[in-house]
């Protein structure tokens, strides 16, 4: 037993920490810097550079990378914001390759396929039915929706001819689409619920990745931003928020690196482990992104600086694969776990 | 980042198992007062004569000497079996004796450690003080040198154990006029000198958890101060850091059982309106996100342990778990109150609740306040600036 990461996740995580900080700082979303194209060119650099098929098998050309660097990887994806669309390409070139079409495997981490992830309006009765509507988060220009219910991930290609005027989303980040059943045709399914799993840890570890980079931001801002002749982060009111801040960071650092390894090895509390992480990493990045704007005080509240851009991130993963309450209600209903591998 | 266990440290975990299985008493345990006094040295006993006391200790002292992770798999077992704490060994065990193995002469050693592991010698630790609580170097209990002993007067506070504990690690000022830091000695004191009275003090939940003891001329033998006079603020500081690593770690696992047991006491106890108290969405909800921390305080202890046998520098980080593991403490025994409904009225029903709810509050006071906590967070992990 040995949580912390070894060298090789260290650097692999550094490597894709200094392309992210050097070419999409999270600053790029802010009013000084603004490029609405950054999400198209990050995505496009890092498909080009091979991080979107890091979950798609070596027997079909993907990089095969087990969870707990995918859990890394998606920390380090969370903490600069970028597209959701690369947690849906990581996922959906897995599941393509699961359901033996490594052709469409290929193109989702390589070439033109790319996925955004699909909220159903309620969740459907029946998976086999496939159809359902719902929004499209960090839809800008995807021609694939993955849908991943607690049974099954179904990939749907959107009928070009279906376009509807993009909706405004409430995070603007990324863009919103809306999806009906009949926008498009399923090309790949499969049953059971690893890709749940898979995606309620990667978003966990996403959140994880937002909650330490809008503690940094904050804590950074606090030392600077004077008032009262000091610093407001000598201010006990403003210093113990902070704390909160770096405790849920911290938290769901060791959370997100303890159910990695449990669903990477098998373990029969796998799933109840993601979804425990997924709750609080949720939670967590909506508390602390209120904090950083209180913290900031008005400027916090303005499109001015990025610190917006965390709380409407995190209300999108909060929603995501489905909302949190439904997975409270799921994991209450779970047997105990505390003996597992004990 | 791994979970899975070495075959050596399976067998253990085995051998742990088997044991309590057979030897841990089960509950219910006596409740506070002389009886459980004697219950918790029959335990320690019990441990020692089977091998099982000093987990952490090195062999040479005769302790186990245990890797961290068979430590994390014991308190493991121990949580499992339902077996007893170390209670009143607590001090002795977790700070005490280290601090002792760490800082002490060989006289020392051989006179205070082995009565500690046999069950013997329940310690109390001496550092707060009526001014000195949260600014602990403000201690003003002071030591005279007089001959080869030290005359101490003044008082201590909040001294758990103190009326049933037979030593004390006390920490007094015995240089006067020096700053605060300089100028203290960690002492070892024996709780039947005279010039020592007593004065438990009743807490909330109707328990004597701590004292007030008062020093007037008491007379401490000078070969009894450990690490030197005036090195008392970095022997304490060793004493703190103990507890960072392992010594909560029997509490943080043992919460996610209590949660477990809340949502047995949930699925089948009626709520005011006659219905499974599960059924009400807020309790329902509150259960998930109490398992939901518990995995996350069992990952944290987890990932403690993982640093600590890598040799990592726990720091300030080190702190992170204390404060979240008592505040959550908090939460699921109020979370217990609303599943238990009007019985919480009774401070002895079943599950005794409402007392555990009542001594839960003493969770973020006990070995620093949350708010201090925050404060080192703050400003020695996010570099922010001390304030007045």
């Amino acid at each position: 037993m040995n949580l912390l990461p070894n060298a090789e996740q260290l650097e692999l995580v550094r490597s894709l920490g200094r392309l992210l900080a050097d070419s999409y700082p999270v600053s790029r979303l802010g009013a000084s810097g603004r490029d609405p194209a950054s999400g198209r060119a990050g995505l496009a650099a890092l498909r080009a550079l091979g991080w979107l098929g890091v979950g798609m098998p070596e027997r079909c050309g993907g990089v095969g990378l087990p969870l707990p660097e995918q859990a890394l990887i998606a920390r380090e994806l969370g903490g600069h914001l970028m597209p959701l669309q690369t947690l849906g390409a990581i996922l959906a070139s897995r599941i393509a390759a699961l359901a033996g079409d490594d052709d469409l495997a290929l193109a989702i981490a390589e070439g033109d396929g790319s996925v955004a992830l699909l909220v159903p309006d309620t969740a459907p009765a029946d998976d086999l039915a496939r159809r359902i509507d719902g929004y499209l988060v960090d839809e800008q220009d995807a021609n694939l929706a993955l849908w991943v219910s607690p049974r099954s991930a179904t990939l749907i290609e959107r009928c070009s001819s279906a376009g509807s005027a993009p909706l405004r989303a409430m995070d603007g980040a990324g863009g919103l689409g809306r999806m009906r059943a009949d926008d498009g045709v399923v090309r790949v399914s499969i049953e059971g619920g690893e890709a749940f799993h898979h995606l309620l840890l990667l978003l966990a570890a996403y959140a994880a990745g937002m909650c330490n980079a809008i503690c940094s931001i904050t804590a950074d801002f606090a030392k600077l931003r004077e008032q009262f002749g000091q610093p407001i982060g000598a201010f006990q009111a403003v210093k113990h928020r902070c704390a909160d801040m770096a405790i849920r960071a911290e938290v769901l650092f060791s959370q997100v690196a303890f159910a990695a390894a449990a669903l990477s090895e098998g373990r029969s509390d796998g799933g109840y482990q993601a979804l425990c992480v997924k709750i609080n990493a949720s939670n967590y990045a909506i508390a602390s992104a209120q904090d950083a704007i209180q913290l900031h005080g008005a400027i916090g509240t303005t499109e001015e600086l990025v610190v917006h851009h965390f709380l409407k991130r995190a209300h999108l993963v909060d929603l995501l694969p489905a909302p949190t309450a439904v997975l409270k209600a799921m994991l209450v209903d779970q047997d105990d776990v505390q003996d597992v591998a004990a | 980042m791994k979970l899975e266990f070495l075959p050596d440290e399976r067998l253990f975990r085995e051998e742990a198992r088997d044991w309590l299985a057979e030897h841990a008493p089960r509950p219910p345990f006596p409740p506070a007062g002389p009886e459980r006094l004697a219950f918790d040295k029959a335990w320690q006993g019990l441990l020692h004569q089977h091998g099982w006391a000093g987990l952490a200790w090195p062999i040479a002292y005769g302790g186990r000497e245990l890797s961290f992770v068979k430590q994390l798999i014991w308190y493991e077992e121990v949580a499992r079996a339902g077996a007893p704490g170390e209670g009143i060994f607590f001090i002795a065990l977790n700070h005490a004796g280290p601090t002792i193995i760490a800082r002490g002469s060989d006289e020392q050693k051989a006179a205070f450690l082995p009565p500690i592991l046999r069950g013997e010698t329940p310690w109390c630790q001496g550092f707060s003080e009526p001014n000195a609580g949260s600014d602990l170097a403000a201690i003003r209990t002071s030591g005279v040198v007089d001959g080869d002993c030290l005359v101490v007067n003044g008082s201590k506070i909040w001294t758990t154990g103190g009326h049933q504990a037979t030593h004390q690690e006390l920490l007094i000022r015995t240089t006067t006029g020096a700053k605060r830091h300089s100028g203290l000695s960690w002492v070892i004191g024996d709780m039947s000198l005279d010039g020592i009275e007593v004065r438990p003090i009743v807490a909330l939940d109707g328990d004597i958890h701590f004292c007030e003891v008062f020093y007037n001329d008491v007379r401490i033998p000078l070969a009894n101060v450990v690490g030197g006079l005036g090195d008392g603020w970095n022997v304490a500081m060793t004493t703190l850091e103990f507890e960072r690593a392992t010594a909560s770690l029997g509490e943080r696992i043992e919460i996610g059982r209590i949660v477990e047991q809340l949502i047995v006491l949930a699925r089948t106890a009626r709520d005011f309106t006659g219905r499974p108290v599960i059924q009400c969405g807020d309790v329902a909800s509150r259960l998930a996100v109490a398992r939901a921390e518990a995995a996350a305080l069992r990952a944290m202890s987890y990932m403690t342990i993982s640093r600590v046998a890598n040799d990592e520098a726990l720091g300030a980080a080190g702190i992170i778990p204390a404060v979240y593991g008592t505040e959550f403490v908090q939460r699921v025994h109020q979370l217990a109150l609303d599943i238990i409904g009007v019985n919480a009225l009774a401070m002895d029903g079943p599950g005794s609740w409402s007392k555990r709810y009542l001594a839960s509050r003493l969770r973020t006071l006990a070995g620093g306040t949350a708010q201090i906590r925050r404060n080192i967070i703050g400003e020695r992990l996010l570099g922010l600036p001390r304030g007045r």
